[in-house]
């Protein structure tokens, strides 16, 4: 079986696809060998986690991402962020990381540095 | 004394590779100032702490195998077969090296246990690559996420204040970064580091990641043909941060100023456009456990000598 965090993502990628969606549908899209319970246990885990919303349908849950797939990224994300602020080594490749420490005069020096290199060539 | 041993060892080998991380990443980190080109070879170098305490373990722990004695001249090689020969088995003439290693295990070490742990719960990323993803982010900038799918995200405030060149521009630096394999590097690096002391490591992947973006930007540079729309799109994004008056990523070295000039000037700044862990890389440090593994008998009995514990 795939390991847990796995299967959770695979299960919201297809949730992130629109809709509401049954056990056995999910479950027919993830991986039709799975065991119904496995994804049930998981979409059960995610409802508690806030990830996804349910309503009754009969006697069956319906399944719904509360998040879009990019609004779940932008919070990933911004979490990661939020800990790189405090963490004691940097653990992330970001473009541009030193924004802080540039002050303005530097900026229209550099600014003048590249107009006058484009002029030149 | 009733210890366990492998506790000893652990603790010993910790003990060594918390020493020689200590010395070594901060002597390290001041010659990759002075000389950038040796920051490619900062891997080997957070490696090398976890293989010296490796080495003292395996000269502890190494098994005494009747059939190792074609090979190695020690007698522990004459032992009961499948019994572990240990220094340590005396422990109670050890003690002088026992009740620092445990300290080490006692109250140094849950703090990088802590980092450790932080570094592996880190994403595993959503996959993408270098194709972006637009969302709202708390801070102008432009990170890859996730360390082994990772993908480009892009603050859209950011995003839509860039021309599509110099869009351009910041994808290409990700490819770059995507073909050296650095989220990867910085994870693994990351993780190494976590057996020195708090901090030592620092400065360490600090000089790593500043090649790494000195490396990204001559990839780029190399694929757009313009080195100057590079720069261009760097100081764009520098401009954003600053009018949006929101601090970014605050590990900062100061290097935007250097980096659009190594562009402007084409200089090389160390850059490496391979990844820093390779193929030989890999078979470096293989052939580095074996040579432990072939050394660990003579060490285990300068140990001993050094313990007092010859046989």
């Amino acid at each position: 079986m795939a390991r847990s965090p796995q299967l959770e993502r695979r299960v919201l990628e297809t949730l992130w696809q629109g809709g509401g969606w049954s056990v056995r549908e999910v479950l027919a899209v993830v991986d039709g060998e799975l065991a119904y319970t496995t994804i049930a246990t998981v979409l059960d885990r995610l409802h508690a986690k806030g990830r996804v919303e349910r309503e009754k349908e009969g006697l069956a849950w319906r399944y719904r991402a509360t998040r879009t797939r990019d609004q779940a990224l932008a919070a990933e994300v911004g979490r990661v962020l939020a800990r790189a602020d405090s963490a004691p080594e940097p653990f992330l490749v970001a473009f541009l990381d030193e924004v802080e420490q540039v002050d303005p005069e530097a900026l229209s020096r550099l600014e003048a540095l590249i107009r006058s290199r484009k002029e030149r060539s | 004394m009733a210890l366990s041993l492998p506790l000893f060892v652990l603790a010993l080998s910790l003990a060594v590779a918390w020493i020689v991380a200590a010395v070594l990443f901060p002597l390290w980190s001041e010659w990759v100032a002075v000389s950038p080109r040796l920051a490619r070879w900062s891997v080997w170098v957070a490696v090398l702490p976890v293989v010296v305490g490796a080495i003292l373990a395996l000269s502890s722990v190494i098994p005494g195998d009747p059939h190792l004695n074609q090979f190695f001249s020690c007698h522990c090689a004459t032992s009961m077969p499948g019994w572990l020969h240990l220094c340590p088995l005396h422990p109670s003439r050890a003690a002088g090296l026992m009740l620092p290693s445990l300290a080490v295990l006692a109250v140094l070490l849950p703090g990088r246990w802590r980092s450790l742990g932080a570094v592996i719960s880190q994403p595993l990323g959503h996959g993408g690559g270098a194709e972006p993803t637009v969302v709202d982010l708390p801070e102008p900038t432009a990170v890859l996420h996730g360390w082994l799918r990772p993908s480009l995200v892009v603050d859209r405030g950011l995003w839509e204040s860039l021309s599509s060149t110099h869009r351009d521009a910041l994808a290409a630096h990700e490819r770059g970064h995507l073909r050296r394999r650095d989220p990867l590097t910085l994870m693994l690096l990351r993780g190494v580091v976590c057996v020195g002391p708090p901090s030592a490591g620092h400065g360490l992947i600090r000089g790593w990641l500043d090649h790494a973006e000195f490396s990204a930007d001559a990839i780029a540079a190399d694929e757009l043909g313009d080195p100057v729309l590079v720069a261009e799109a760097l100081l764009r994004c520098a401009q954003v941060g600053v009018n949006t008056r929101q601090a970014s990523l605050s590990w900062t070295g100061g290097r935007l100023e250097q980096r659009i000039q190594t562009l402007l000037d084409g200089r090389d700044e160390g850059r490496d456009l391979r990844p820093d862990i390779g193929a030989i890389d890999l078979l470096g440090v293989f052939g580095l456990g074996m040579a432990a593994l072939y050394v660990s008998p003579w060490l285990h009995h300068q140990v001993e000598h050094f313990l007092n514990l010859s046989l």
